[in-house]
């Protein structure tokens, strides 16, 4: 009897966590696909209220990939964030090597000094970089947005590569050398193929944060370089707002990341926690 | 390293560089992106905030000292923007960290599902802050948003309501549901990672004492996760500060009547709508530096915390 009766305890215990966590994720994932079921739905539809699963088709869709401004802020924002994220690896997969296995004069100054231009409010950089880029001859141009946005990228990566760093063995590093592999070679060789997972990782984080972006772009771009998150938000600032066309453009927006998320969702909670606690 | 000198020496040699220089080599690039996008700007935009500087009258520049400091205090909608700001952050600092640490606590057992959950969970962390805030203005849009009908379908309104206008304190608050909606999962994440952390043995033994759950949240749980805690709830307070995408979409240009208009927008909106660059830096510069107090105090506390 006390065993059948701690049994049903349990059983009910069980099902109120289900329920519970059920309950959670419906909570964060009912907007996403509240916004994606929108999207599908005809236009006249949304104007008359009315919602009908089986109405649903790609016409949003393709009226929006028919549009001029669309593709072209589509092909900007790929080529921003594509390019800002390799040349961020590259910066720093070189800093952090060099934290990780060298020591020298103002190491920590190096780390801290860059970290904290991550914590700086972006718009008080951003009104001197404007006026900087403009001064160059880069301004509305790709290469000043993508060069401003290696500034802003840069640390954050430092810091989360940092962390996948150290966790390499220092005996490691000093039994290649001996070896004779060179310092340069050891990079290429040894660490990069260690840190895959690290390296991807740190590299979707960059892309995530790139192709949300929008105040670099905001401040810097001109008609050709304006980016897909330009593009969405400008369906909110007109007074009559057309949410089929807002919610695929929200849709689409989303995809990238959401595409990553999905598939990296283990290394990206291990980049997030390298790069926010550990440090 | 007598033994090894014979071996480190050529090895120098095929490197062809010198030891001491190498690593400085490696930090070229990002000593540049520190001198460039760091140092540079943040003395550029002091000297700015120096002068009345405006592009729409470049005639106009001129070294102004402190006026326009002295001007931000006689300005109605910056006060009133520090106190937006200070209820904004402490919003979302308050509840994406409370509901973040209930699902973590919730989620830390093994389950089925978990992985998908963890999925989900991460989800309105790869949605962009653009986006999100175009979602929550359409869910409170006046007509056919769904946040109006289901108001609408328990009786507690009888017409449409425009939820962004009513004060800045209603607005406000749909943005701190906004953010917090975002960025509970992230909290959540971190938060569950420290939690995995912390021993199980603790538990146990704190069982064997006749412990109960508060005892053992109180003594075991928030001991273990201090740190990560400190750290999430830093970055939450310094990201809440530079709130502006979800801003920018969900109420336009700080809305109606400058309802929404945070600090940090402000130094945008007088930036880059009104393109006044000397008042905007003044205005972006009380952001840095409230933004350096934060970051000053939040070190001192996790290093005392990690001495203990």
């Amino acid at each position: 009897m006390i065993l059948m009766k701690k049994k049903t305890g349990r059983i009910l215990k069980e099902t109120v966590f289900y329920i519970v966590i059920t309950v959670t994720a419906l909570i964060f994932v009912a907007p996403i696909i509240w916004m994606l079921l929108t999207s599908l739905q005809p236009y006249k539809n949304l104007i008359e209220m009315r919602f009908r699963l089986f109405d649903s088709s790609l016409e949003t869709y393709i009226s929006l990939f028919a549009k001029q401004a669309f593709l072209r802020a589509f092909r900007a924002s790929m080529i921003i964030t594509l390019f800002s994220s390799f040349v961020t690896m590259i910066v720093s997969i070189l800093t952090a090597y060099a934290a990780a296995f060298f020591n020298f004069k103002g190491k920590n100054a190096v780390v801290f000094g860059t970290l904290s231009i991550q914590m700086a409010p972006a718009i008080v950089l951003m009104i001197p970089l404007y006026i900087l880029v403009s001064k160059v001859g880069l301004a509305g141009s790709f290469t000043g947005i993508i060069l401003v946005f290696v500034l802003f990228l840069a640390p954050m990566t430092t810091w989360m590569l940092r962390g996948f760093f150290n966790d390499i063995p220092r005996a490691l590093f000093d039994s290649a050398l001996i070896d004779g592999c060179s310092r340069t070679q050891f990079i290429f060789r040894i660490i990069l193929p260690i840190v895959r997972p690290g390296l991807a990782a740190t590299f979707i984080f960059s892309f995530i944060t790139a192709w949300n972006e929008v105040l670099i772009p905001l401040i810097l771009s001109n008609s050709t370089t304006s980016t897909l998150t330009m593009y969405a938000a400008s369906f909110t600032t007109t007074y009559e707002v057309d949410y089929a066309g807002l919610a695929a453009t929200g849709i689409f927006t989303s995809i990238p990341s959401i595409i990553l998320v999905i598939m990296f969702n283990k290394q990206l909670i291990e980049g997030l926690i390298e790069g926010a606690v550990k440090g | 390293m007598g033994k090894n000198n014979f071996f480190s020496k050529t090895v120098n040699k095929s490197r062809g560089l010198d030891d001491k220089y190498y690593p400085y080599l490696l930090e070229t690039p990002i000593l540049l992106i520190f001198l460039v996008g760091g140092i540079i700007p943040i003395v550029y935009s002091f000297v700015l905030s120096l002068f009345q500087y405006k592009l729409n009258l470049k005639s106009a520049t001129a070294f102004v000292g402190l006026k326009n400091y002295i001007s931000l205090f006689k300005d109605d909608v910056f006060l009133n923007s520090l106190w937006k700001t200070a209820y904004y952050s402490g919003g979302v600092i308050v509840f994406s960290v409370l509901i973040g640490l209930a699902i973590a606590l919730i989620a830390r057992r093994n389950f089925y599902g978990k992985r998908l959950f963890m999925i989900i969970m991460l989800l309105p962390w790869g949605i962009p802050k653009v986006v999100n805030g175009m979602m929550w203005k359409w869910i409170l849009d006046p007509t056919i948003g769904v946040f109006t009908q289901i108001m609408k379908a328990l009786g507690l309104i009888s017409e449409n309501v425009y939820w962004m206008q009513i004060s800045p304190f209603v607005s406000i608050t749909f943005v701190i549901v906004a953010d917090t909606w975002r960025s509970v999962p992230f909290v959540a994440i971190l938060l569950l990672s420290a939690l995995q952390m912390v021993q199980i043995q603790l538990y146990e033994a704190a069982k064997c004492d006749g412990a109960n759950a508060w005892q053992k949240f109180r003594y075991i749980t928030i001991p273990g996760i201090r740190y990560v805690l400190l750290v999430v709830i830093m970055l939450q307070s310094i990201s809440s500060l530079k709130v502006f995408d979800t801003l920018y979409t969900l109420t336009p240009l700080g809305g109606t009547d400058n309802m929404t208009t945070l600090t940090y927008m402000y130094a945008y909106k007088t930036s880059f709508s009104f393109l006044n660059l000397g008042y905007g830096s003044a205005v972006g510069y009380v952001v840095t530096l409230i933004t350096l107090l934060l970051s000053l105090s939040y070190v001192r506390l996790l290093t005392k915390s990690n001495n203990i």
